[in-house]
């Protein structure tokens, strides 16, 4: 092997390489072996770029290599452009969502960057080019994905871009429009939490509640989380909007501490974006040492999609949060794939059957045999139950004959603002 | 035991808790002392930066309510030009003609790790 400074622009190989990896995969395994292509354009300020020499460039280039390089999976492979871009050949994980990897990106970047005594950003626009859905030769691919990020860059910074068969023009100019007003809403508290109360059968009372974010914007009006979640994790915002709900969390303790509601969960929705990221861990702990929060129940809900990573990391960030008394629930259990040894292996607390086991018990037979097994299943393991979507008394009657379960639903309480959350667990 | 004194200025009153914190971890880390003054709006900045001593660093909101943070950070140079200035910002790289005034531009919304990486570098520890 030739024998490279770690410095130097040879170690990392060029779009050249990049096409023939590609062509290489596409002839081995054909349509059996998913990928994507990601374009990089990183946009670095200009007064950097004015004043730094070669040596410093070098470093530059290194430091933006390591960067990339931390978020890259066994397989994946990191190829440099002439122009100083980027292309990174990934193959996700099985059934992540499709930007996932593209959002650690963002994310990773939204840290800044130091070199010879300044700090500074770096903006960063992806194109995402799918093997084989968007095109099913490398050249294509490569410039659906090129094509895909010069389009992305002229609606803002810090987007990701996807080919535009899938959007109609109009909701992506709507959804750039909200990603642009998102920083700004969660940087002025314009986002808010409402809670949803838990009642546990066995304890014959309120024991907790979900945190759930609204957002009512002055011109768009009501933006639904669905929309706003995943836009947030697209653009690196979804670890302030999270430290915002932690923050919020930390104050609704205390408050419901005041009325004497002591033993009382709150459970924070974590996107596996936020929980992946290399700060994750500072920053909980900062929260919990500085906004108090060790004192109380913390629960952080994650959804199944984090579970198949089955990565060392994974396992370590839920066994940091174990250690330091968070509880982990596992969000719309039984709608993924979360596999049984997952299950077994990792310390899950609280498992949260989704509501389509949930609603209708009552008379669908069938429904009612799946959500008895998931109980069961959970009760082998030690795991808490929490039964989400419970509206009608009649399900709620069956539930009950159940046995200890905590459940979640409008019969209990839709999402209220923390003033009406106390009037309704106090009465 | 080193120390420093700072001026922090930002209308939202989240931001400013927000940033004590992040400082008073920062302190504990570093074993420190900061005194931090805060400003709400301009006006108010202007006048800390009139009434005390030239401080040895400042955070200052880009966007507020009164005015834009360049004019306190010109008041403050015109003070006393040893003062070390960041920009907090929700686009860091929006302000590259204003650099003059700056020693470094800080991206909202606040991160603990990001912020005290700044912070560091702002009152050169």
């Amino acid at each position: 092997m030739q024998n490279v400074s770690p410095l130097s622009a040879s170690d990392t190989p060029g779009l050249q390489e990049c096409l023939s990896d590609m062509t290489a995969t596409i002839a081995d395994h054909g349509i059996q072996k998913n990928f994507q292509l990601l374009f990089l354009d990183l946009n670095i300020p200009s007064h950097i770029l004015k004043t730094s020499e070669l040596h410093l460039d070098n470093e530059l280039t290194a430091k933006i290599r390591r960067r990339l390089r931390l978020l890259l999976g066994e397989e994946d492979r990191l190829y440099q452009a002439k122009n100083g871009g980027y292309a990174v050949l990934h193959y996700p994980i099985f059934k992540t969502k499709e930007r996932f990897f593209a959002e650690r990106i963002v994310h990773a970047f939204s840290e800044p960057c130091e070199l010879d005594g300044e700090i500074f950003y770096i903006d960063i626009s992806i194109g995402i080019a799918r093997y084989p859905f968007d095109a099913e030769d490398a050249q294509t691919l490569l410039d659906i994905a090129y094509e895909s990020m010069k389009q992305i860059e002229t609606e803002g910074k810090n987007l990701i871009g996807l080919p535009h068969i899938i959007h109609s023009g109009d909701t992506e100019i709507e959804r750039t429009k909200i990603m642009k007003a998102l920083p700004e809403a969660i940087e002025r508290g314009d986002i808010r939490f409402v809670y949803q109360p838990q009642y546990s059968y066995a304890r014959g009372r309120f024991v907790g509640a979900e945190m759930l974010a609204r957002w009512e914007h002055d011109e768009y009006g009501v933006i639904s989380p669905a929309v706003f979640i995943p836009l947030a994790e697209q653009s690196g915002m979804i670890g302030p909007l999270t430290v915002r709900a932690l923050t919020e969390a930390s104050a609704a303790f205390k408050y419901l501490e005041k009325y004497g509601h002591r033993d009382f969960s709150l459970s924070v929705n974590i996107s596996p974006v936020f929980l992946t990221n290399g700060n994750f861990r500072e920053t909980v702990s900062f929260l919990l040492e500085r906004y108090d929060l060790k004192r109380y129940e913390l629960h952080f809900e994650i959804t199944e999609e984090f579970l198949l990573q089955n990565s060392k990391m994974l396992d370590e960030t839920l066994q940091y949060l174990r250690d330091r008394h968070i509880r982990i629930e596992l969000d719309d259990f039984g709608t993924g794939y979360t596999s049984l040894q997952h299950l077994v292996r990792l310390p899950i607390d609280i498992i949260k059957a989704d509501r389509s086991f949930v609603a209708g018990i009552a008379t669908d037979d069938k429904k009612l045999a799946l959500l008895r097994a998931i109980v069961d299943l959970g009760r082998a393991l030690n795991m808490e139950i929490v039964a989400e979507g419970i509206e009608y008394g009649t399900d709620d009657a069956v539930l009950r004959t159940f046995g200890d379960i905590v459940a979640q639903g409008y019969l209990y309480g839709k999402p209220v603002t923390l003033d009406e959350l106390v009037e309704k667990i106090s009465g | 035991m080193v120390s420093r004194r700072i001026l922090i200025v930002d209308d939202v009153e989240f931001n400013l808790e927000f940033e004590n914190q992040v400082i008073e971890s920062f302190m504990e880390e570093k074993n420190i002392q900061i005194d931090v003054d805060v400003a709400s709006s301009v006006e108010e900045a202007l006048d800390k930066i009139e009434e005390n001593d030239p401080y040895d660093a400042m955070i200052v909101d880009m966007n507020l309510p009164d005015g834009s943070g360049i004019d306190i950070a010109k008041a403050a140079l015109r003070k006393s030009e040893s003062t070390r200035i960041a920009a907090l910002t929700i686009y860091p790289n929006k302000y590259e003609n204003e650099r003059v005034f700056f020693d470094l531009f800080l991206k909202k919304p606040i991160m603990p790790s990001a912020y005290k990486q700044n912070f560091a570098h702002l009152l050169r520890l």
